[in-house]
């Protein structure tokens, strides 16, 4: 990946929108943005995965940001972006609403997050830009990753315990409830 | 250690094993006709090659070990020494002590193998003789070729191995994937050039759909290699398990050119081993025992490879005493495995296959080299894992065969594809054994379980829309019903219908789709889409 020159003491962006709120994530994160397209649905994953594409021969999953974030659902129309980020050797898909720019942010004009600034876990924030009137939320993409990876397992893991508990008779069970 | 250094490890490492082997190999030829000079030659070549390399790289331990060894083979090339068998022994112990040197490289720790007996060992046999002549001053002149002379096949062989390039199988993936979006795209244009109806383009994208075809061809030859790779090492295996037996056994190996995939070749080596060590400390009797019975003192084992439309088949046959289906059943129900009711349903071959049930052994002593109740059903686990079946065909007295078939390449594999609702998933060929089509009437229900009925055998049903999050339907007229095999198991899969057969490429979903319950993977189809293949395995 070629990496820009850092300028000292600023970051590049990548600005999208979800939900009239603008969130910024490090350009290094990006490889690209593409339009949304067809999906397959993978079976028994949490209803944020909405499925796989084929990227050039290669299968990654597509993340639906809104539904991760338990924001509003909503259709996607002709500004509808697929942030595509590879992170920690991952390469996802993140569907957002639709991206807007690519700017640089002085390191100055990021505050840390105040409590109560969105509804979204404070977790994969890493601070608030600001940029004249605008507040730029900024995610931390590997936090992200790293979460979903933990609460797909998680679903996963229950979805299972479900089964044997269902099927299983008491034994199961209660082998299930001790681990 | 600096990135750019292990770089050069990795590359030291897959360097070191060849020549390890080679060495190992050029010296059972040695042992074979100690007269060969030519040979003396490439092994102090190998040696000294090996000594540069560890070296330059820093691994202290392997320059001195492979040091003492090319100042003995010196010594022999000079013919100052000897070749005797007790030279050639000590030389193996080097190899045997380089082996876990070099390992221990890759797994990054220090074992702390000791080198100073093997050092002790070789230097006593610079002592024989000239002890004067022992001094490492030979550097200068070791480092041209000592002979120019080589036989034209020797030449030949040279010159191929100069030409290969090691390639990390991930850039080969890289590649494959990225023949396979140029077809996807050239569909794509075929597309257009039928809409506009131009002649022109259509032509032109026959010939591209030659060269891509070809493209993908050679792609997938890159991932393959020959089993000489790990063919190569056995006879050595074979040698000194056979002198610590006290057997004598002529080993021969035909087909060791024939390629495999090569992940298939890495992972198939160690059932192999199991194999053979099991023809020569269980299969083949002693000399004694061998002249008694009418037989040659050596005893005879060979492995085979060839292909076989598409599939890879690799033999071990041995001339040993075999092995008695009726035996082994007994031992079967002795250590609890079977009753003697079940017993009666199995044919031949399936009591010769209890030998592949964990915690089955026939040997009565347990030996070091096999007879641990582990190991056969290892074997059978591995080769199944590669969509491959284990044989054995025997008869007492006489010896036994042990047959392994293997796909020839585990990135494509042949498969029906099925339609659930509206998904489409893939089922690979391998596992299905039959397509029926019933009429509702015929499903019956056993706790709760249901079932139908083909040929007197009663085989489960399982819906793939259940197993899939799918809304459950209404049978209509007609259900079909794919039946899919793994090992012993069988079970009926419920689908809606069935689309095509088609050749996939198989790829891995890794990250956070690593645990998806009931797919092993996915594959592009020729329009583009991803569809996903059904685990059999894990849905049974």
């Amino acid at each position: 990946m070629i990496q820009e020159k850092k300028q000292e003491g600023t970051s590049q962006l990548v600005v999208f929108n979800l939900a009239n709120e603008e969130y910024g994530v490090a350009i290094g994160q990006v490889q690209e943005i593409i339009r949304p397209q067809g999906t397959t649905r993978i079976p028994g994953m949490p209803s944020f995965i909405e499925g796989v594409i084929n990227l050039r021969g290669k299968i990654i999953p597509i993340i639906d940001l809104r539904e991760r974030f338990s924001l509003v659902k909503k259709e996607s129309d002709a500004r509808t972006r697929v942030v595509v980020a590879e992170v920690s050797s991952q390469t996802v898909g993140l569907v957002v609403d639709s991206v807007s720019e690519v700017l640089r942010l002085a390191n100055e004009a990021i505050d840390p997050l105040p409590p109560t600034i969105t509804d979204i876990d404070g977790e994969y924030l890493k601070g608030v830009g600001k940029l004249d009137r605008r507040l730029i939320i900024l995610l931390d993409l590997e936090k992200v990753l790293t979460d979903l990876e933990k609460s797909t397992l998680e679903k996963i893991n229950k979805t299972l315990a479900e089964e044997t508990t269902s099927s299983g008779g008491a034994k199961k069970e209660t082998a299930a409830k001790a681990e | 250690m600096t990135e750019d250094m292990s770089r050069y490890k990795d590359m030291f490492i897959s360097e070191a094993t060849e020549y390890l082997q080679n060495l190992n190999k050029s010296l059972l030829s040695l042992e074979k006709n100690p007269e060969n000079l030519e040979l003396l030659n490439e092994i102090f070549r190998l040696a000294h090659t090996m000594k540069g390399m560890a070296a330059t790289m820093g691994y202290q331990k392997i320059t001195t070990v492979a040091h003492q060894m090319e100042d003995v083979l010196d010594r022999l090339r000079q013919q100052e020494l000897k070749v005797a068998p007790e030279i050639i022994e000590t030389l193996f112990k080097a190899l045997d002590v380089l082996e876990p040197l070099v390992r221990e490289i890759v797994s990054g720790e220090d074992k702390k193998v000791d080198i100073n007996e093997i050092i002790v060992d070789l230097r006593m046999i610079m002592e024989q003789k000239q002890p004067a002549a022992a001094s490492p001053a030979k550097e200068t002149e070791a480092g041209t070729p000592p002979d120019e002379k080589k036989t034209v096949s020797k030449e030949g062989e040279k010159k191929r191995a100069q030409n290969s390039v090691r390639i990390n199988i991930e850039h080969l993936d890289n590649l494959m994937n990225l023949v396979g979006e140029l077809v996807i795209n050239k569909a794509r244009l075929f597309q257009i050039g039928a809409n506009y109806k131009l002649g022109a383009l259509n032509e032109s994208l026959t010939q591209l759909e030659r060269i891509t075809g070809s493209l993908q061809e050679e792609v997938l030859k890159t991932r393959m290699i020959p089993v000489s790779h790990i063919f190569d090492r056995y006879p050595r295996v074979v040698r000194d398990l056979a002198k610590l037996k006290n057997k004598e056994i002529n080993f021969e190996i035909e087909g060791s050119d024939i390629e495999l995939d090569r992940l298939i070749v890495d992972e198939i080596n160690d059932p192999l081993i199991h194999l053979i060590r099991n023809s020569v400390d269980h299969g083949i009797e002693t000399p004694q025992e061998r002249v008694k019975n009418g037989k040659s003192e050596a005893g005879y084992v060979k492995l085979s490879a060839r292909r076989e439309k598409g599939y890879v088949r690799i033999e071990l046959t041995d001339d040993g005493k075999g092995m008695d289906p009726q035996e082994i059943a007994e031992k079967a129900i002795e250590k609890g495995m079977m009753t003697r009711e079940k017993l009666v349903l199995l044919t031949e071959q399936e009591r010769l296959m209890l030998i592949c049930e964990p915690g089955f052994s026939t040997a009565a002593e347990i030996s070091d080299t096999s007879g641990r109740g582990v190991g056969m059903d290892v074997v059978k686990t591995k080769v199944e894992a590669f969509n491959g079946s284990v044989t054995i065909e025997t008869q007492k007295g006489k010896g036994s065969t042990f047959i392994i078939k293997l796909p020839l390449t585990l990135a494509i594999i042949q498969s029906l594809m099925v339609k659930v609702a509206e998904e489409v998933y893939a089922i690979p060929l391998s596992n299905i054994t039959e397509i029926n089509s019933f009429t509702p009437d015929f499903i019956r229900t056993i706790e709760k379980r249901e079932v139908i009925k083909i040929r007197e055998e009663i085989l489960p049903l399982l819906s793939l829309r259940e197993v899939f999050d799918l809304p459950s339907r209404q049978y209509g007229e007609e259900i079909c019903v794919v039946t899919v095999e793994v090992g012993e198991k069988r079970l009926g899969l419920v689908v809606d219908s069935i689309y095509s057969r088609e050749e996939i490429v198989i790829k891995t979903l890794g990250g956070i789709l690593k645990r998806t319950k009931g797919i092993s993977g996915a594959t592009i189809l020729g329009d583009g889409r991803v569809v996903l293949i059904v685990d059999i395995t894990g849905i049974m």
